[in-house]
């Protein structure tokens, strides 16, 4: 377990309340002990009522932290593919121009309303569609997603939908490595427009750059699915393997982002910094 | 990427014999793929599949006559990132 550094710490949300729950090590600790988890796509699980697939071709990865908010998707050519590729001998699903979906009106609306904390286990083989390849995408709302390469890197952004100007942040470094297994977590709340998002890659903070200043109130996505993997034109696919994920619908404090990244470093073979 | 191209019937009765060729049931829950509308306006294009779900491209393709086009353009999706 890497020792959570308060000095370090990027948490700059006023929500954020250091020692308001134990710490817990990485052996034994599972995702859903911690409360409030809306969704746990989990690939190393090769179960057929995890990942539900013909000859490696996904059309269903179910959602395992009990919300069901499962990812499915019925149209054979945009499936992605299980059994093709591994993180530290796990399994993973590997996108380019497929996409999985979760339904609307899920758990998971307007997910940063309040405040979400978001992980990604992932390994990037290229910054994607039309170089804006995306983690997720929930339309109206939310967008995730890779940009600005250069190298063999990109950079990581969020963009949050608001009623009258979109809130823009993205890493000033190129913090996604091509070929590299990384862990992206990613934590805001869209109350307040003065809040900013909290970048961490592979557990350490990632300095970003508010590229758009939010104005007005967050938009309400209720209406659209969650995409994981691209948008609904299916033009900015994510290139490369997705491992797990982890969505909480609340803003998880220094030693719960600790302990998550203790597990998904244990599982995955990723170096924390 | 190659696409089949065709106005809508065509290219959703493509979908239809792949999916058939692939012995997924009609009106079932997978079918192949959504056409979709190229730049041309009125001209629609298909996915050509190259082997998936354990067939081969020959195996999903066969009776299938249509001309194999590389490099279809489509229309830009909304906001440019």
């Amino acid at each position: 377990m890497v020792a959570f550094n308060p000095g370090n710490s990027p948490i700059a949300n006023p929500a954020y309340a250091p020692g308001s729950a134990p710490a817990f090590d990485g052996g034994g600790f599972l995702p859903n002990v911690l409360p409030n988890l809306q969704l746990w796509l989990d690939a190393a699980d090769t179960s057929a009522t995890n990942i539900v697939n013909i000859a490696g071709a996904v059309s269903k990865w179910s959602d395992k932290s009990g919300q069901g908010n499962d990812a499915t998707q019925g149209t054979a050519s945009l499936q992605p593919t299980t059994g093709s590729n591994t993180i530290n001998s796990n399994n993973v699903i590997t996108f380019d121009v497929d996409l999985l979906s979760i339904a609307a009106a899920s758990s998971i609306n307007n997910m940063f309303a309040g405040g979400a904390t978001v992980f990604f286990v992932h390994k990037s083989e290229s910054v994607g569609g039309g170089a804006f390849g995306r983690l997720m995408e929930k339309a109206s709302g939310i967008i995730y997603l890779l940009t600005d390469a250069s190298g063999g890197a990109q950079t990581i952004r969020i963009i949050q939908d608001f009623s009258a100007g979109n809130g823009d942040w993205a890493t000033d470094n190129r913090v996604i490595v091509d070929d590299a297994p990384t862990i992206s977590m990613l934590q805001y709340n869209s109350d307040n427009v003065n809040n900013n998002p909290t970048f961490e890659t592979d557990g350490a903070n990632s300095a970003f750059t508010e590229d758009g200043s939010p104005s007005g109130s967050s938009s309400d996505d209720s209406a659209n699915p969650l995409i994981i993997g691209n948008r609904a034109a299916t033009d900015r696919g994510y290139d490369g393997d997705i491992a797990e994920i982890l969505i909480y619908d609340r803003l998880l404090t220094a030693t719960e982002i600790t302990s998550v990244h203790s597990y998904l470093s244990n599982k995955w073979g990723v170096t924390l910094v | 990427m190659k696409h089949y191209l065709g106005t809508l019937a065509e290219c959703e009765a493509i979908d239809a014999t792949i999916t058939t060729n692939c012995g997924w049931p009609a009106e079932g829950t997978i079918h192949w793929a959504d056409p979709r509308e190229t730049v041309d306006t009125g001209v629609y294009a298909i996915e050509v599949p190259e082997g998936s779900h354990g067939f081969t491209k020959e195996q999903m393709t066969v009776t299938i006559t249509a001309v194999e086009v590389e490099d279809v353009e489509f229309p830009i999706a909304g906001e440019d990132h």
